[in-house]
């Protein structure tokens, strides 16, 4: 319960600080505040492709149902993540630079990750027996995983990129005005708190579906 | 060479003999994979035309043509045992190490007979300027290597699936879209003329990328072969 | 020599085949599984044979002061059953030879002829296994099964599609195997279970209890 609340007041004074209280940024005006969505969304997309990952790993070890229904459920949330943060930053991409698409490197890195999830999905609904399904999906989000490293060599190599700086910079300094660091932050820990709280309630919902058929 | 090392070198031969085998007598995989490249070929000749293309062009669409007909046909390997019920007598006979080698192996030498049939066709259809022959080679040959890689292990998931829809393609292109830029890029390079020096860098990655694939192949392999 | 079953249990999703079962078979005697359709005589087969993990409990074979766990124990099975196929496109000495090979045994062609031949299926060497009657591949399957002599011989109904000949044929194969090793025999032939008697295991839908 607390944490329903205490997330909504949260964003909601994240929000209103997102365009009250931060300044628009030099160069780029009010465009700037869609950072505040886009950065965290991409953020929790990224985190919770590897905590299904890490629990996918686990299952394989174990063989214990209850890391893959995580593992399946943090991909879920990822996708949706995803999804957002690719339409926030196609947005952001036809309001700068002229094109939704126009293939930057961060572009096709987070649309790999989608295709990843996608690929997931398509072959969790193609396996009937759940261990199986479970072993399969399993191995897949793993091998998946270490063609990342690979992905992020390759791709910045093969086209200029357009995207702003990261918010640290290639001088490990933060590269940010105060007051719009103080809300990015906020909104950071804000999805952050929001991804935790779905995955937690899900996982409620596990124990409680596991209880009930016994 | 130890005996223990060499036996099993022996059981995986017996597994390659095998799959020739079937496949000299049934044709399962490369008339899939050779009727596929060859339309493909065709549709990219009729677009293209008689237009002079530029060699980044002719690297795309040497690759387009064998990554799509690999990753068609060559997940026959592993649906052929559950199709026929093979599996279960192959798994209680063989070592889930020697069944992943063999069956890399036969996809290898599968992929390695297509390319062999497809590049030809396409310098003959569409005449791209091929400066660097030997490098040409040396290319198609790591990323035909890096798909077999990668496909076989995707391969025996899709054949555990039993849907049999075209989940190949979906599985593999994630996986593979560092080394077919990589692979564009380098063949690129051979068509107008660079050294094996100057291609060094793609071919360092193709490797270190199939080594990478091979060794969490191998320890994942069993996972998908065992039930 | 014996193979223990403890607590073994299995299912399929939600549907349990298999609960906590507790078993030995022992060499010297056929141990003979029955019980009607749905009661879990494959999936039991499948994991004596090491093909199929139990989702609960565990399978040792002992062999005087040795034991072996589910991985190992599938080196020492032959197992005859409906669901393990046959290379259709190679001839039946192509079978024996490659699933020997891929075994690692090491085996001449004359020993692998006189294998067939043993098994009554001397005239049909180079026969696609395809080509071969529902009989035969059961033959070809037995044959292919005790080459490499294996301790635990596991048999699914290996009469249901043979003639009267290749009954006795198995008879004379298990009583042999019953000297020197363990056989499981399932079975649902009322005259296979007085026959092979007297260890036998009844299983029954959805759980599961040791016979008489």
């Amino acid at each position: 319960m607390s944490w329903k609340y205490t997330l909504g007041f949260w964003f909601f004074l994240s929000i209103a600080g997102a365009f009250v209280y931060a300044p628009p940024a030099m160069g780029l005006g009010d465009l700037a505040r869609i950072i505040f969505f886009h950065v965290p969304l991409a953020w929790v997309g990224v985190l919770a492709y590897l905590v299904a990952m890490v629990n996918g790993v686990r299952y394989l070890k174990t063989a214990r149902p209850e890391y893959d229904h995580k593992a399946a459920f943090n991909a879920e949330i990822g996708l949706v993540f995803t999804l957002l943060a690719t339409v926030t930053g196609a947005i952001f991409a036809r309001h700068t630079w002229g094109m939704y698409w126009n293939w930057d490197p961060r572009q096709v890195s987070i649309f790999v990750l989608l295709l990843i999830y996608g690929a997931y999905f398509a072959l969790r609904s193609s396996v009937e027996n759940p261990q199986r399904r479970a072993r399969l999906s399993a191995v897949y989000i793993s091998l998946a995983f270490i063609t990342v490293p690979f992905l992020v060599f390759i791709i910045p190599r093969l086209y200029p990129t357009l995207h702003p700086d990261p918010i640290l910079n290639a001088e490990r300094r933060i590269n940010m005005e105060g007051r719009m660091l103080q809300v990015f932050l906020a909104f950071l820990a804000g999805f952050t708190g929001l991804y935790a709280w779905i995955a937690q309630l899900e996982s409620r919902v596990l124990r409680l579906r596991a209880r009930f058929k016994r | 060479m130890d005996p223990k090392s060499s036996a099993s070198i022996r059981r995986v031969l017996a597994l390659v003999r095998k799959d020739l085998l079937e496949e000299y007598r049934a044709r399962y995989a490369i008339s899939t994979l050779l009727v596929f490249a060859v339309t493909i070929l065709v549709v990219v000749g009729f677009a293209a035309g008689m237009d002079p293309l530029p060699g980044h062009l002719h690297s795309s669409f040497i690759w387009l043509v064998l990554f799509f007909a690999a990753v068609t046909g060559i997940d026959r390997s592993f649906v052929k045992e559950e199709e026929k019920n093979t599996s279960p007598t192959l798994r209680l006979a063989a070592d889930p190490d020697v069944v992943y080698a063999g069956k890399l192996a036969f996809n290898f030498l599968v992929l390695l007979a297509l390319a062999a049939l497809v590049l030809p066709l396409y310098v003959i259809l569409m005449n791209p300027p091929v400066k660097n022959a030997p490098l040409l080679v040396a290319m198609v040959v790591a990323g035909v290597w890096c798909l077999a890689v990668t496909t076989t292990i995707l391969a025996a998931i899709v054949a555990k699936t039993g849907t049999r829809n075209a989940l190949l393609p979906v599985l593999s292109f994630p996986l593979l879209l560092a080394v077919l830029t990589t692979v564009v890029s380098g063949t690129t390079m051979a068509l107008e003329g660079a050294g094996f020096t100057g291609a060094r860098q793609e071919l360092q990655f193709l490797l270190s990328y199939s080594v990478v694939m091979l060794t969490v192949s191998w320890l994942l392999f069993p996972y998908v072969w065992n039930d | 020599m014996q193979l223990v079953f403890e607590s073994v249990g299995h299912a399929y999703g939600e549907r349990a085949v298999l609960s906590c079962l507790n078993w030995t078979a022992t060499a010297g005697a056929v141990s003979v599984i029955t019980g009607p359709n749905g009661s879990g005589k494959t999936t039991l087969l499948k994991i004596a044979s090491g093909l199929l993990r139990p989702a609960s409990g565990r399978v040792r074979l002992v062999v005087g002061n040795r034991t072996l766990e589910h991985g190992a124990v599938r080196r020492e099975v032959g197992y005859v059953a409906p669901e393990l196929g046959l290379y259709d496109r190679l001839t039946a000495l192509e079978n024996l030879a490659f699933l020997a090979a891929v075994r690692g045994q090491r085996q001449s062609r004359d020993q692998l002829v006189l294998q067939l031949q043993c098994f009554q299926l001397g005239g049909s060497i180079h026969q696609p296994a395809g080509a071969l009657s529902s009989g035969m591949r059961q033959r070809l399957k037995l044959a292919s099964a005790l080459l490499h002599k294996p301790p635990v011989l596991v048999l699914d109904e290996p009469t249901s599609n043979l003639d009267d000949e290749g009954k006795v044929l198995v008879r004379k194969v298990v009583r042999e195997q019953a000297e020197r090793g363990i056989v499981l025999f399932a079975t649902n032939e009322p005259l296979e279970v007085t026959e092979y008697g007297p260890q036998v295991l009844r299983l029954h839908p959805a759980g599961a209890g040791a016979g008489p």
